[in-house]
């Protein structure tokens, strides 16, 4: 990091109001603070029902999971009114968290129960359809983007959902499962990256419980808003090691 | 049905004498044999059930204890037994005081409420709340209703008594019923909104159009006056008002606006108390007991072990706080933040079965905008969640102190609490029966199995 210039990230909670399910709003926290303790000024804004939204005017969108109550509440506005700004920030590489019901509403097209077939943004090549059990308890998955940099690859979560989602051309999966269900239960995928946009079933503590990965996040928008930007600094994540620690033991995970 | 009451209760008796925890198994393997056996142990008895989120036991205690003082016999599931097992298991351990100056009150999950309700008798039912606990286990909020108003489908002629305050409880029955009772706020002037926390998520928005909620006051979490300018659902006029002041650390005054303007002393702290409280004069007032009666049983309530009830350990006070989701830990904090004698803070959380595996919910909570005493202590199989809430709250991580192992962190909170002072403790459920334990042993303490 260049420690004379001064760096400053624009992050949008989109419904917050809404989309707030099992403690999403830490990802926004974790995010604030991991930029805060290197000086890095980070900005939150929210944008409700029937605000207009611009996604190239932030560096990072956010985007949660609700119940289904909330969901339908959202969808319209989401699809009527958000959606072609949305399609355009994917294009341009605007970095996009989407958690759990907000990762499926990125994709195509959702199958509910009744199996009828409800349009989602399409902004990226997933597909979602409901199906049987759902899918609950700790899920713990490696993810080879971030073995790749050398960062710890693991990612420890929560997830709860009864959908079955499905990865099409030019999604790769955002990591590898070791314990738990993950996109369907049955391809041993968890989650999506597709250009800048990550999607993960896991939610609230997701970004806390796996520094790398919300280091990944700010460093992707960093270096798309600085291109000279080269890498953050290291910060001490003792509890963060312990926390995971803790996970990894039960699971017998080395 | 005869046989298998004196079966369970051989049981009970049994486990006991080589020193089981009896609360729930009995019941379990006499339901089994009977499946009769809740309908045939409550018929013809006064029962009262008490359902909703949060306050089922505090309310419980409070109406046992206007009953007592007014002279009934009381049974009830006092240790936090409310599934149908831990029920058929007070009933039957209790079946010999039986009689027609006996009362019976009962906290019920809200799940086996939509079960079992029609099969307990309940000559009342009261709602407390409903707010986001433990979707792993239920879903959604809103099925959480759908499955108590199944309960109260099936209850045949009980009195209903609902929060008005409450959008999610008051949606039940938005016009009444002749059944129905609401008790609510009825002086917006007397409550101050301004320091009142977010409204969670999920009732922000009107449940039968989908409008965010105007309030013209608010109380905590999203209980308060609301309307909907959508649909023109609001919130129904309370049978029962009241408004409250806050008197101190301990106590409340709470003043019910019937005729008499009745004043009445909360001796349990915490504004969800107030409500606990008038949740059991309701009950008790629509069960026939006189308001003087109601009054001075509620007065007489102790808070009950793991709900902010203190006791002395080595020259220290010690409060302990259940906490079973954000509203609970929010009120939690409010209360820590406002209590002059804090001398100390320890935070547990396990992920056991009975707590929900899911610990997310901590990043929900608002710690944020409270001050909490430093050093903080945390524990439970996941003490370090809690931990990193806390550093991401802007704690540094020196002033956390982290031991897994509930009683060594106990221990050591206490010593560093100063004499004189308060260690306040935030358990979930297991941790918090693992502390009681614990401290039954170490201090000796009787009855506080209670
Ligand atoms: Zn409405």
């Amino acid at each position: 990091m260049n420690r004379d210039k001064e760096y400053c990230l624009k992050i949008c909670h989109l419904y917050s109001k809404q989309l707030n399910l099992y403690g999403d709003r830490g990802n926004m926290i974790a995010l604030a603070k991991r930029c805060e303790w290197r000086g890095i000024s980070a900005q939150i804004e929210s944008c409700e029902i029937g605000e207009s939204f611009d996604a190239c005017s932030f560096d990072i969108v956010f985007l949660g999971g609700g119940q289904d109550f909330e969901q339908n509440l959202i969808r319209n506005d989401l699809l009527e009114v958000k959606r072609p700004s949305i399609l355009r920030g994917v294009e341009e590489g605007v970095v996009f968290l989407c958690i759990c019901g907000g990762y499926q509403m990125m994709g195509e097209y959702y199958i509910d129960q009744s199996g009828e077939k409800i349009d989602c943004l399409n902004a990226i090549p997933i597909r979602t359809e409901t199906g049987g059990e759902r899918l609950i308890g700790n899920l713990i998955c490696t993810s080879e983007e971030l073995r790749r940099l050398g960062a710890d690859p693991l990612l420890i979560g929560f997830e709860n959902h009864s959908g079955r989602t499905f990865l099409g051309d030019g999604a790769v999966p955002l990591a590898e499962i070791i314990t738990g269900s993950g996109n369907n239960g049955r391809d041993t995928t968890e989650g999506a990256r597709f250009r800048n946009v990550f999607c993960t079933y896991m939610h609230g503590s997701f970004l806390p419980k796996n520094p790398a990965m919300a280091d990944l996040i700010i460093t992707t928008a960093l270096k798309r808003k600085y291109p000279d930007f080269t890498r953050l600094d290291d910060i001490a994540d003792e509890f963060e090691a312990s926390a995971r620690e803790e996970l990894k033991k039960r699971y017998k995970i080395k | 049905m005869c046989f298998l009451t004196t079966a369970g209760k051989g049981i009970i008796l049994l486990m006991r004498a080589v020193g089981l925890n009896a609360t729930t198994f009995p019941g379990k393997i006499t339901y089994r044999f009977g499946k009769h056996l809740p309908e045939y142990l409550t018929s013809g008895q006064h029962v009262t059930l008490i359902t909703g989120t949060n306050g089922k036991t505090t309310t419980a205690r409070m109406l046992c204890s206007v009953y007592e003082k007014a002279g009934y016999k009381v049974i009830s599931n006092v240790s936090g037994a409310n599934l149908i097992s831990g029920i058929i298991t007070t009933l039957i351990e209790h079946r010999s005081i039986y009689g027609t100056d006996t009362r019976i009150v009962l906290e019920i999950d809200e799940a086996a409420f939509g079960r079992y309700s029609g099969v307990l008798n309940p000559s009342c039912i009261a709602v407390t709340n409903l707010f986001r606990d433990q979707l792993d286990r239920y879903g959604e909020l809103t099925r959480t209703r759908d499955l108590i108003r199944k309960g109260i489908g099936q209850a045949g002629e009980a009195r209903i008594i609902l929060c008005a305050d409450d959008s999610l409880v008051a949606s039940l029955f938005p016009d009444g019923g002749e059944n129905v009772t609401f008790y609510g706020i009825s002086d917006s002037g007397t409550i101050d909104v301004s320091g009142a926390p977010q409204a969670s998520a999920e009732t922000g928005n009107c449940v039968f159009c989908g409008t965010m909620y105007d309030y013209s006051a608010r109380t905590y979490g999203h209980l308060g006056i609301y309307g909907c300018s959508g649909c023109g659902f609001t919130r129904p006029l309370p049978d029962i008002g009241f408004s409250y002041k806050h008197r101190g650390n301990n106590y409340y005054e709470l003043l019910l606006t019937d005729d008499h303007k009745t004043n009445v002393i909360v001796p349990v702290p915490g504004e969800h108390n107030v409500y606990n409280a008038v949740t059991a004069i309701t009950a008790a007032l629509v069960s026939g007991e006189s308001t003087d009666a109601a009054v001075f049983g509620i007065s007489e309530t102790s808070a009950g072990f793991g709900r902010m009830e203190k006791f002395e350990v080595g020259g220290r006070e010690v409060c302990i706080v259940l906490v079973k989701n954000p509203v609970g830990l929010d009120r939690a904090l409010t209360f820590l933040s406002n209590a002059s004698d804090a001398g100390g803070v320890q935070f547990i959380l396990n992920d056991k079965i009975a707590d929900g595996t899911d610990v997310s919910w901590i990043w929900d909570v608002d710690f944020e905008s409270v001050k909490i005493p430093l050093p903080v202590h945390v524990s439970g199989s996941r003490g370090f969640d809690i931990a990193l809430r806390l550093k991401y709250s802007g704690i540094m991580e020196r002033d956390v102190r982290v031991d897994t192992d509930v009683s060594a962190s106990f221990d050591k909170a206490l010593l560093e609490c100063a004499k004189g002072k308060c260690l306040y403790i935030f358990p979930n459920y297991t941790s918090m029966l693992e502390l009681r334990n614990y401290l039954e042993k170490k201090f000796r303490l009787k009855g506080i199995w209670e």
